[in-house]
Formats: C-alpha cells, sequence, structure tokens
C-alpha cells in the first residue's frame, strides 16, 4: 500500500473513533449517517485505501436500499429482524471505516508507542502488544491441527475437542518460552521502556481533529 | 507477600495469550451477529464458550488486575478498529469491575468466585446489542423515516420490549454458569493430568 505523506497520529485516531462514536448515536438520518460515512471515506481514500472504500459505500448503500425498498415488502418476522440490524449497520459503518483504514495505517509500534505517550498503564501495553502478536502463531496452529484432523476420520465434536486441547497445550508451552525469552531481554525491568517509533502531535493533527470535530457538530446539530 | 501481588512478565504474557484466544471465539461470534437472533443472543453465547481462555486466566494469575486488562485489551482492539461503540465500553468497564471485586472478595482460587466472576465479565458484550434499546427513540425515529407503516412499527416495538432486555439480561449468568462448568469439566479431564493446570 502507497503510503500518503500526512499520517495521522495514533491519538488522533483514537480520539477521532470517540468523537465519531457519540456523532453516530447522535442522528438518524440516512442523510446524516451517510454525510458521516463520507468523511470517513475521504480519510480512506486519502490514505489511498479505494477498493475498502468503496466496499464500505457498497455495504451502506444496499444497506440503504435494503432499508427503503426490500424490508417493507418482506414477511413480519424477517423483516422486524432485519430492520434491527440494518439500521445498527448503518450506523456502525462510519466508524467501521474509519477504525478499518486506521488500524492499517498504525502500526503496532505506533500504537503502543502512543500509548505510553498518554500515560497508559504499562501492563495494559504490554498485554496488548503481546496478544496482537499472538494472532499470527494462533492462526499457524488452527492451521496445523485442522490439516492433522483431515488425516483422521473425527466427527465435530471429536474435531472441536482436538481443537480446544491442542490450542490451550499450545499457549501453554508458549507462555513458557515467550517468559523466559522476555525475562531475559527485560520485561520485569522497572527502568521506563523507551521505543524505537517517536511519535508527537503535528500541526496537522490539531487541523483534522478541528475540522472533524466541527463538521461532526455541524451535522449532529443539523440533522 | 506485597512482591507477590504484582503482575510480572510471565502474568501479562499469560494473560495477553489468552486474551488473544478470548478475542478469537469473541470474534467469531460477532461476525455470526449477522444472524438477527444471534446478534441478539451473543453476549450469552459469547459466555457459553468463552470459559476455558477466562478460566485459564484465572488458575494461571491469581492476582489483582488480570481481568481488568483481558477486558481492556479485547475492547481497545475493537475500539481501534471501529467495531464498538462507547456504550460497549463503559459496559466492559463496569463488568471487568465487578468482576475483579468478586475476585478478590471471594478468593482468587475459588471456583465459585471465578464463575461469578465470569458472569460479570459476560457482561460486558451486553453493550453490543444495548443500543437499540438506550438509543430506541433515535431508532424508530430511523425506521419511521424510511418509511414503514405504522403496524410494523408497533410490531418492531414489541420486539425491542424491555422483556426481550430482560431476558437477555438472565440469559447471561445462565450461560456463564454453565460455560464455566463446562471449562471446568474439559479442564480437568483433558489438562490436568498434563500438568498444565
Amino acid at each position: 500500500m502507497c503510503e500518503s505523506k500526512f499520517k495521522l497520529d495514533a491519538r488522533a485516531g483514537l480520539f477521532l473513533l470517540f468523537v465519531l462514536n457519540f456523532a453516530v448515536f447522535s442522528v438518524s438520518s440516512v442523510v446524516a449517517l451517510g454525510l458521516l460515512l463520507l468523511w470517513s471515506a475521504i480519510y480512506g481514500i486519502y490514505k489511498k485505501y479505494y477498493t475498502a472504500t468503496i466496499k464500505f459505500a457498497l455495504v451502506y448503500i444496499a444497506s440503504v436500499l435494503a432499508n427503503f425498498f426490500i424490508l417493507p415488502k418482506c414477511p413480519g418476522v424477517i423483516a422486524i429482524s432485519f430492520a434491527v440490524l440494518l439500521i445498527y449497520a448503518l450506523k456502525i459503518l462510519p466508524i467501521a471505516l474509519f477504525g478499518y483504514v486506521f488500524a492499517k495505517t498504525t502500526t503496532l509500534q505506533e500504537l503502543t508507542a502512543s500509548l505510553r505517550k498518554i500515560h497508559f498503564p504499562e501492563s495494559i501495553i504490554t498485554g496488548l502488544s503481546i496478544t496482537l502478536r499472538y494472532f499470527p502463531a494462533l492462526k499457524e496452529d488452527y492451521y496445523q491441527t485442522r490439516d492433522a484432523m483431515k488425516l483422521k476420520n473425527m466427527s465435530f465434536i471429536e474435531k472441536m475437542s482436538g481443537l480446544v486441547i491442542t490450542t490451550i497445550t499450545r499457549a501453554s508451552m508458549n507462555i513458557e518460552d515467550l517468559s523466559l525469552a522476555a525475562t531475559v531481554r527485560g520485561i520485569d525491568n522497572p527502568i521506563k521502556k523507551s521505543s524505537m517509533t517517536t511519535v508527537h502531535i503535528k500541526k496537522g493533527d490539531i487541523f483534522v481533529c478541528l475540522v472533524s470535530v466541527l463538521y461532526y457538530f455541524l451535522i449532529c446539530k443539523e440533522f | 507477600m506485597e512482591k507477590n501481588k504484582k503482575l510480572y512478565g510471565k502474568d501479562l504474557i499469560t494473560i495477553g495469550i489468552y486474551t488473544a484466544i478470548y478475542f478469537v471465539i469473541n470474534f467469531a461470534f460477532m461476525l455470526a451477529g449477522m444472524i438477527p437472533v444471534m446478534w441478539i443472543l451473543m453476549p450469552a453465547l459469547i459466555a457459553l464458550f468463552t470459559g476455558i481462555p477466562y478460566l485459564m486466566i484465572c488458575l494461571k494469575v491469581q492476582k489483582t488486575g488480570a481481568i481488568f486488562i483481558m477486558g481492556a485489551i479485547t475492547v481497545l482492539i475493537y475500539y481501534a478498529t471501529g467495531q464498538f461503540t462507547t456504550v460497549i465500553l463503559v459496559t466492559f468497564a463496569i463488568g471487568c469491575i465487578l468482576a475483579e471485586i468478586t475476585r478478590k472478595v471471594l478468593g482468587y482460587g475459588s471456583f465459585k468466585g471465578n464463575t461469578l466472576s465470569f458472569a460479570f465479565f459476560s457482561f460486558g458484550m451486553l453493550g453490543s446489542p444495548l443500543p437499540i434499546w438506550l438509543f430506541k427513540e433515535s431508532f424508530f425515529k430511523h425506521i419511521a423515516e424510511v418509511g414503514m407503516p405504522p403496524e410494523y412499527i408497533n410490531t418492531l416495538n414489541q420486539f425491542t420490549s424491555p422483556y426481550v432486555l430482560a431476558s437477555v439480561i438472565i440469559l447471561i449468568p445462565i450461560c456463564s454458569i454453565l460455560g464455566a462448568f463446562f471449562a471446568k469439566k474439559i479442564l480437568k479431564k483433558r489438562f490436568s493430568k498434563a500438568g498444565i493446570l
């Protein structure tokens, strides 16, 4: 993915996600939600995530069309159950698009460095970095277990049981190995942790935050 | 004694890894929430199937803060990817605090205490469908704008009645207890002999 010149600071991104949440749940009109999605789409396009932006926009349009034209013609139970979900989807899409682009353009190092800057507890930051780094290992473990189980004629319950046993056993083994490695590298060292990545709030971050907050405020006021 | 209460590197690694497992199961049910009924029942279903990673954390890290860190990591990942609302942040915070208090009061090694704390923790996910009831007016205003007939809105009003919310609230602790017993049985049967517990 080609990087744009301006990169939103992780703290600014988290702040905007927070404000966007409030904005989304304080408006109810399709137009207002569409305008909020448009702002997230501008961010997506600026960061060159064209495909993702188009997909989110298409889901929004499909949800609006389903709300207006398909649901009123559906039988009662189906219409009722899907209406709630579709409205919720409309509300969550602007946040989800912003969050998607933010997560894709923010590295784990930048996120942890930013969380350190806002004096987030070190224990949560360490736990978060371990969790995020463990997902690929978990995926790998799953594929290995799945391939091994394919060779045997196992029932669904046996497969689930096998998956649980291998996942927990490997997790326990990994905890031991990682703990030893992390202790050697100084995880328990009480000295303040440093980071290779330097983060700082730029004028651009402040400008984007101010313009976005103003935009969200105007939408909430108008609709 | 004071020294043992502190969370060390190994504790944080344990929390981090089991939270990753918890998160994967949680996320699977979030995706299953595309089916409307599943979405309403999602907090209870997650409680039913996430007992193992939760109890593993409780067993391995018998210290204050473990569950709070677990909840904070889950919320942070969901929040940074834009899949969580502020409502769920609040419910998770309340759930984690109550879970921590329960563990502290009833004892970190107590199964009853851990089960009860799991029930409180599971309430955190209630924040996902809760906006339907919290922002009911906004939802119905939206539906009316879409042009739905009044009969339809009346039926929908019944579907999102406080009784449905009450049912979900009752179902969460029931599923949490079942999930904890299920987890205990599996852990005892499969892992105690292997020396993992």
